[in-house]
């Protein structure tokens, strides 16, 4: 292959590094008026009234804007609800807010600080009402209730609500029999663990530029990842025609699940909805990012698992409970993907999970890189770990016994074949790389505490809708280039170069002669589901050679009307045409064929591909002949292995990671080293997430860090003495482009579980909660 | 009224008639604008005095410009031969953005406790210069952010005898760089024919103020340095340090390292004498 496999710099580089390229708080309209939002300082209480008064007198606000009653609403017809599985919210707060930081009021002025200014006038009066911050306590009988109308709302089939609860998901896996299994163990343990919330900390802010075009046009310009979503959400919320609402995505400054689905999109039209045919723009400050956004993680869990002497694992018995927050529908998902990946990629027969998404008064908890994957993982692989002290094994081994191979069939009963990936090999790789020593116990005393070392699994699949499509367009110009329109966004991760790549190698025809196109809008391009579940390269990269695949095709056929001989017989190859023995560049061909007298065949070559899903199914639907939330739900597998090695300091108690290394079987790697940063940049997140970060609430459910000067991240410094290893194993994907399967957000998977084995192992305790600190540690 | 004044003269100050709070690198009073607690104040900016910027080396002391910043602190050599804890702090602190603005004068009229410069100041036997008065850094605080400074009363000069003395300091934060330590400890002292004399030691971020730790004092005085007497008084430095526990940390956490980092800085002492 000419260009795939080659590491070829970014096509996005140089607007970047010279900061040309446009994000969208650069964006700005004459007469942009700004947006500031007023937030509940209260997790659960009635609104029992909002004086604007005050505000309104200071000079150069326009408008401040209230949540409207789902009541008011129906008698108007209009239900401005958020919400595409569950519909369980509307853009502002109106009679009640469930969360410290849900929007109550929305001024709009001039400029920021004179909306910011009015923010403060504004008084609002609430009525206290009793709130739950712990899921397993908001599962209770008698838990206040967060959404007491729950059992009303709209929501789509496979999913299950338990109506006056906080339930609004219960998902159920079955496979075998959970309990004929246990008995038939030599040994079966049991713990629970815990994983906190998480703030994405993406380093561009969410930003939204809209306009309500009166009477019934929509545009908006936002940070989001999910353009088409975005449209969705706001056509159904405001009844508006879909080819009303243009949503347009320019570059992002960082995603990582945050910006995906929609965030601060439907607040901001319902905002501009009140002050028609102006732009009105909201870009959130750093302690919004915490906690007037989706936040990550949250997860509870119980896990129990048994094996016979010899370490053949036969069933494990999963609580998942997702500590969901406010509202449903962006965690919904998330609850799906986690609690069915829980298994860990481990080939169990017996499998029985219970996913809980469960309301709580806190910032609601959406997709973030890994999407449920870490959580489940993290227990898992503890789990292995813990049962491999009970069995005298080594954890490497058992691993590897226990591993998902060719052939066999995993939790929701798909069968796993080679082309889905070689995930021992990708064990033993990481293995060696440590230094791993087997059937020891590789922790080293060393001077003021110990050198610990771990290997653990993943898995990864897209938890994507079954109707997750893509488009991509490749339109030739009169002079033999290429633009390539696709709307999957850019966030940093790359994936505009890959896809240039694709397309230059299925084109035959030189890198530099296609033009990537940067603008995402909906009113140009086709269908693109959105841009997540590590996906990008998979679907995008289908549906661009299928695109070149039309368009080498369609200039085919002008070849064969211009020299009128049978399409078999016309050959291309890059970049030219074979006919009756001459070799023609296509430019002769993309704008139709002339002939010397003027005469033309033929027209403009636009290739048109799509990559469609296929055979998708809904996990919560019953199906004939499989267990209950069983059903191929994911379109593609990537498994693989990833090791730490570390220095636990026991005086200080702190934590010194020396070595991390993933070793992925993601097939064939289009761009090693964007593949290789972004494997790496997944790395140093999980680390961050396994040794510093935690969102900490008070006990009114009050964000207690919502900065960095208290919410720590990864930074160089910290990184700068750490040996980072990725290793690819290249076992062909079937369907993937050129061989590929995705690798985006595997890297974060296994890392945090990897952290707390070293640690548990080197001082010999049990650490079941993340982030493995210092203060875990000191508590023993 | 203007909310917001200038000067570039020490004199000036006389001139000056409201309250005003005074901004020098400013890197502690813009979260604390952002956040909204300063609306009310009105502000004078210091920070183009010139005679406060200034480090001059005198017979017997260092005296040190209240205007000075972190990063003057690295690159000048003075600090590490007359003021080695300092220089250590300075090395940790903040980010080389922040060392580039913030100001020694303003790193403890801020008065944090969990503040860089102030155990090494405490350690290196430190008078604070006001536009008033010179007080010992002993009796300077009175609490988290509380001073004895009176209103419109601004820290001029730092002034830190030069004694033939070691000094040093360690800090444990959440993570290496930009971060508010959990736990700092100064000390100082004289090492005289392998006998300890003359020791100082300071706590920072395990209590209101920034604490000297007496009785660890008291027992290292007089003493060889030995890998028990060592361990010993990293359990007296424990035993005195009074943290709270906190959303950033647990008291238990911090009591317990505060022992080990004063180890650590003995034991790196105790490696060089053999």
């Amino acid at each position: 292959m000419k260009v795939v496999g080659k590491s070829i710099p970014r096509v996005d580089a140089y607007e970047k590094v010279t900061g040309r390229a446009i994000f969208t708080d650069d964006i700005t309209f004459p007469g942009t008026l700004y947006v500031k939002i007023l937030r509940s300082p209260h997790p659960h209480a009635r609104i029992i009234s909002i004086n604007t008064r005050k505000a309104e007198k200071l000079s150069g606000v326009r408008k401040i804007i209230k949540g409207i009653p789902f009541e008011e609403m129906k008698k108007k017809h209009a239900i401005f609800a958020i919400g595409g599985c569950i519909i369980d919210q509307l853009p502002m707060a109106a009679n009640k807010v469930r969360f410290v930081g849900e929007p109550v009021c929305a001024v709009v002025a001039d400029d920021p600080d004179t909306a910011e200014e009015a923010c403060k006038l504004i008084e609002v009066k609430y009525e206290k009402l009793p709130a739950v911050f712990d899921p397993r306590k908001a599962m209770e009988k008698d838990a206040p209730l967060v959404h007491p109308k729950l059992g009303t709302y709209k929501i789509l089939p496979g999913f299950y609500p338990v109506p006056n609860s906080n339930i609004y998901h219960h998902y159920k896996l079955r496979k075998g029999d959970v309990e004929k299994a246990f008995k038939k163990c030599d040994v079966v343990i049991e713990r629970e663990f815990s994983y906190p919330h998480m703030a994405h900390c993406q380093i561009e802010p969410h930003s939204a530029i809209a306009i309500w075009h009166s009477p019934d046009r929509v545009e908006i310009y936002s940070s989001t990842q999910s353009p088409f979503i975005v449209r969705d959400f706001v056509a159904r919320a405001y009844n508006l025609p879909y080819s009303n609402v243009r949503v347009y995505a320019p570059y992002l400054g960082g995603g990582f699940g945050g910006k995906s689905d929609v965030t601060i999109e439907p607040l901001l039209v319902y905002i501009a909805k009140h002050i028609p045919d102006r732009w009105v723009k909201l870009t959130l400050d750093r302690e919004e990012m915490f906690v007037g956004t989706v936040v990550g993680r949250g997860v509870v869990g119980k896990y129990k698992i048994g094996a016979k002497k010899d370490g053949t694992i036969l069933a494990c018995e999963i609580e998942y409970i997702l500590n969901s927050g406010a509202y449903g529908e962006y965690g919904i998902n998330v609850l799906c993907g986690g609690s069915q990946n829980s298994t860990g990629p481990y080939r169990i027969p017996n499998v029985k999970v219970d996913g809980y998404a469960v309301y709580t008064n806190l910032p609601y908890v959406g997709a973030f890189r890994g999407y449920g994957h870490p959580e489940g993982h993290f227990m898992a692989e503890r789990m292995i770990e813990i049962l491999a002290q009970e069995l005298k094994m080594d954890p490497v081994k058992l691993r590897l016994k226990n591993a998902l191979r060719a052939g066999d069939k995993n939790a929701i009963e798909q069968r796993l074949t080679k082309a889905n990936g070689n995930l021992p090999l990708c064990i033993k790789k990481t293995a060696q790389a440590i230094g791993w020593k087997y059937n020891s116990k590789n922790v080293e005393k060393v001077k003021d505490g110990f050198i610990a070392r771990d290997v653990s699994a993943f898995m990864k699949s897209p938890v994507q809708a079954t109707n997750a499509h893509v488009t991509a367009i490749i339109k030739f110009n009169e002079d033999g280039t290429a633009n390539l329109l696709i709307t999957t966004s850019e966030m940093g991760q790359g994936s505009s170069t890959v896809y240039v790549q694709i397309a230059s190698e299925a084109l035959q025809i030189p890198v530099e002669k296609i033009n990537f196109i940067r603008k995402r809008d909906t009113e140009f391009l086709a269908y693109d589901w959105q841009t997540v579940a590590s996906k990008g390269t998979y679907a995008g990269g289908q549906a661009i050679i299928k695109a070149a695949e039309d368009a080498i095709q369609k200039i085919k056929q002008t070849a064969s009307k211009a020299f009128r001989v049978p399409l078999k017989n016309i050959k291309y190859k890059e970049g030219f045409v074979y006919v009756k023995g001459k070799k023609l560049p296509i430019t002769k061909f993309v704008n139709g064929f002339m002939f010397p007298d003027g005469r033309t065949v033929g027209g403009p070559v636009v290739g048109y591909g799509i990559y469609t899903p296929e055979n998708l199914q809904i996990p919560g639907i019953k199906k004939k002949g499989l267990g209950e939330g069983q059903g191929n739900i994911s379109a593609s597998w990537t498994f693989g292995a990833q090791g730490v090695e570390l220095f636990v300091n026991t005086k200080t108690k702190k934590i010194k990671i020396k070595k991390i290394i993933t070793a992925i079987d993601a097939g064939k790697i289009i761009n090693p080293k964007l593949a290789r940063g972004q494997i790496v940049g997944g790395m140093v997140q999980a680390l961050g997430q396994a040794i510093m970060e935690k969102i900490i609430y008070s006990q009114e459910g009050v964000n207690r860090n919502p900065r960095f000067t208290d919410y720590k991240i990864p930074t160089l410094e910290d990184l700068k003495d750490i040996d980072i290893q990725v290793i690819f194993v290249e076992s062909p994907d079937k369907k993937g482009p050129f061989g590929a399967r995705g690798l985006a957000e595997h890297s974060t998977v296994s890392i945090p579980a990897c952290v707390a084995n070293a640690v548990s192992r080197a001082l010999n305790i049990e650490i079941n909660e993340i982030p493995v600190n210092f203060i875990q540690i000191s508590r023993r | 009224m203007e909310k917001f004044i200038k000067i570039s003269k020490l004199a000036d100050l006389k001139k000056i008639k409201n309250p005003v709070k005074f901004l020098a690198g400013g890197t502690d009073i813009y979260p604390l604008l952002k956040d909204g607690f300063l609306e009310n104040e009105f502000f004078c900016d210091i920070s183009g005095i010139k005679e406060l910027k200034e480090t001059k080396i005198k017979k017997d002391v260092l005296e040190i410009g209240a205007l000075v910043t972190f990063s003057d602190v690295i690159e000048n050599p003075v600090f590490k031969k007359y003021a080695n804890a300092l220089y250590e702090s300075a090395l940790v602190m903040g980010s080389p953005q922040i060392r580039n603005r913030a100001t020694l004068g303003g790193n403890i009229a801020n008065a944090s406790p969990s503040g860089d410069s102030i155990p090494p100041l405490f350690v290196l036997k430190a008078k604070i210069k006001t536009n008033l008065r010179t007080v010992d850094i002993d009796r300077f605080f009175m609490g988290p952010k509380k001073t004895i400074l009176k209103k419109n009363e601004l820290i001029t000069r730092i002034i830190i005898p030069k004694e033939q003395k070691e000094s040093y300091f360690m800090k444990v934060g959440p993570r290496k760089a930009l971060a508010i330590s959990k736990v700092s400890v100064a000390m100082a002292f004289k090492m005289q024919k392998g006998v300890l004399k003359d020791v100082r030691v300071a706590l920072g971020a395990v209590g209101p103020t920034v604490l000297r730790a007496k009785k660890t004092e008291d027992f290292l005085e007089g003493k060889h340095l030995s890998d028990r007497i060592i361990k010993k008084a990293g359990e007296i430095v424990s035993s005195e340090a009074m943290p709270i526990d906190d959303f950033r940390s647990l008291a238990v956490y911090r009591r317990k390292v505060a022992g080990s980092i004063l180890e650590k800085i003995l034991e790196g002492r105790l490696k060089w004498v053999r």
